[in-house]
């Protein structure tokens, strides 16, 4: 069942998710003519250098926004999918809390993953436009980060690369989770401008939790535990095990928590 | 045996203010029950309680003997009385939805009563008209081999042309081992389709429940008549 609704899921995000890479694949074209004319140097119409400079920075920030969009659409289907009349399908369907949810936060890493891939495609078509060495020139400049990483191998370093990632991932998890939290919670506290609630929650709680970490980074525990003198090339592997322990640790929490709010306090009216 | 059985069910959407209270009932299999009263009395937040979207404060609900869960909706043929579909979606990719999700459902039946009604299937719901849009949602429902129907409200809003569409839809697409629920104030129209009947009134009390027949032929009244009566009479106290 749980393949099922994935399936289901990506499909509706999808739908539109395509759209908007291709509106992002355009206008990374167009910011790649921009940026080529801006490269040309000094002509006699400098009002053209003007307007490219405009367009350039407009189409990057479109570009930028891609992410955005993509994270946008998947709380969409959230909403639209548990909280509106479609929740009237979903509930009845013979499947657990769990697997909806589950579902829903695998499709929404899937876009985010995808949506990554198609921004560097963008990036590729921004640079490659001018030239199209550029783009292998861009490759060039990757592999060589990764050998200056990987050569000579070191397995601390593998595990620390690997650990990266992971925490990278369970971030994503954690955020989607997080909206997808705030989402329900609003829609069971409060009968007038749930949106609205549920993006003041998430926007006061990251708030709090920022004025947290900074107070805490204010009283140098992070820089101590960073600069502990311990002498083993595996203690900032450790420190980013504890790191990763932590995020999955909240992930499990958020999930936990949706499913039994979910559970027991889903009221349909 | 009893396909659903409620007991001493308590349910409100504001602290103190029951809708359900204390409600006590019990569904035999294999018959087509009207669960009728006025509006506001509880009759859609009991069905809803049974097909899992409202949770209950406090009492027992059996469907076939088990408490709610994927296990029952399995079971449980559920008709809102809002359309609930998602409107991008056509009506073929709604018959491969519920033919995914449910293993009674039955694909073919879905696709001759579609062609009965001369609904395409190609086409998307948002194309279609409100009235086309329940008809569609019915063909649905109805083309599960389902252990328990629950319709709520199925022919409130629709011209009577439709109505008696829609009821001879159910009595001819129904699982005969199966029952049917019917939520309704429209009494004389669902009168003929009824086996038993169920007068809930406000805060879900039972006032009187049994066979439609039997009731014809004791109180010489048809059940529209016994509704009036039992309701007058409820609200005299």
């Amino acid at each position: 069942m749980f393949a099922k609704l994935l399936k289901h899921d990506c499909k509706a995000i999808f739908k539109y998710w395509w759209i908007v890479s291709v509106i992002s694949a355009g206008v990374s074209l167009v910011a790649g003519i921009a940026l080529s004319i801006m490269n040309v140097g000094y002509t006699a119409h400098n009002y053209i250098q003007t307007a490219a400079i405009i367009i350039f920075f407009f189409c990057f920030f479109a570009i930028i926004l891609l992410p955005l969009v993509t994270q946008l659409l998947t709380f969409i289907r959230f909403r639209k999918n548990f909280f509106t009349d479609e929740g009237y399908l979903t509930f009845t369907l013979p499947v657990n809390k769990s697997a909806l949810l589950g579902s829903k936060t695998l499709a929404s890493l899937i876009f985010s993953a995808a949506s990554g891939i198609v921004f560097f495609l963008d990036i590729c078509i921004v640079s490659g436009v001018e030239d199209l060495d550029n783009i292998g020139n861009l490759f060039y400049e990757i592999s060589h980060m990764f050998k200056n990483i990987f050569n000579p191998f070191e397995w601390n370093v593998f595990v620390t690369f690997i650990l990266t990632i992971l925490i990278g991932i369970a971030c994503a998890v954690f955020f989607n989770l997080f909206i997808f939290l705030c989402i329900t919670i609003s829609n069971m506290l409060v009968k007038k401008h749930r949106l609205l609630f549920g993006l003041a929650l998430y926007y006061g709680s990251s708030i709090v939790f920022v004025l947290i970490l900074q107070f805490l980074s204010s009283n140098g525990i992070f820089e101590s535990l960073m600069l502990a003198p311990v002498f083993s090339e595996w203690y900032p592997v450790l420190i980013l095990f504890g790191v990763f322990g932590i995020i999955a640790a909240f992930c499990a929490g958020a999930y936990l928590l949706e499913v039994r709010l979910l559970d027991k306090r889903l009221n349909l009216e | 045996m009893s396909i659903l059985e409620c007991k001493n069910l308590r349910k409100a959407y504001k602290k103190g203010r029951y809708v359900l209270d204390g409600l006590n009932l019990e569904i035999p299999e294999g018959k087509i029950v009207g669960l009728l009263g006025p509006n506001g009395c509880g009759k859609s937040t009991l069905i809803k309680i049974i097909a899992g979207l409202l949770q209950k404060n406090s009492g027992e609900v059996l469907v076939d003997g088990k408490e709610i869960s994927e296990e029952t909706k399995a079971i449980v043929s559920y008709l809102p009385e809002r359309t609930y579909f998602n409107a991008w979606m056509r009506v073929s990719e709604l018959v491969d939805y519920f033919k995914e999700f449910y293993e009674d459902f039955d694909e073919k039946r879905a696709y001759a009563l579609l062609k009965d009604l001369k609904i395409d299937p190609t086409s998307k719901l948002k194309a279609l008209s409100k009235g086309t849009k329940e008809k569609v949602q019915l063909i649905l429902v109805m083309s599960r081999r389902a252990k328990l129907y629950l319709l709520d409200e199925p022919i409130a809003g629709v011209d009577p042309a439709a109505r008696e569409y829609i009821l001879s839809t159910i009595i001819s697409n129904y699982n005969p081992e199966a029952t049917v629920i019917i939520t309704t104030h429209l009494i004389s129209d669902v009168e003929q389709v009824l086996d038993e009947y169920v007068f809930i009134s406000y805060g879900g009390k039972i006032l009187k429940q049994g066979s439609v027949d039997e009731s014809r032929i004791e109180t010489g009244y048809s059940l529209d008549e016994l509704f009036r009566e039992v309701f007058r009479c409820s609200q005299n106290f």
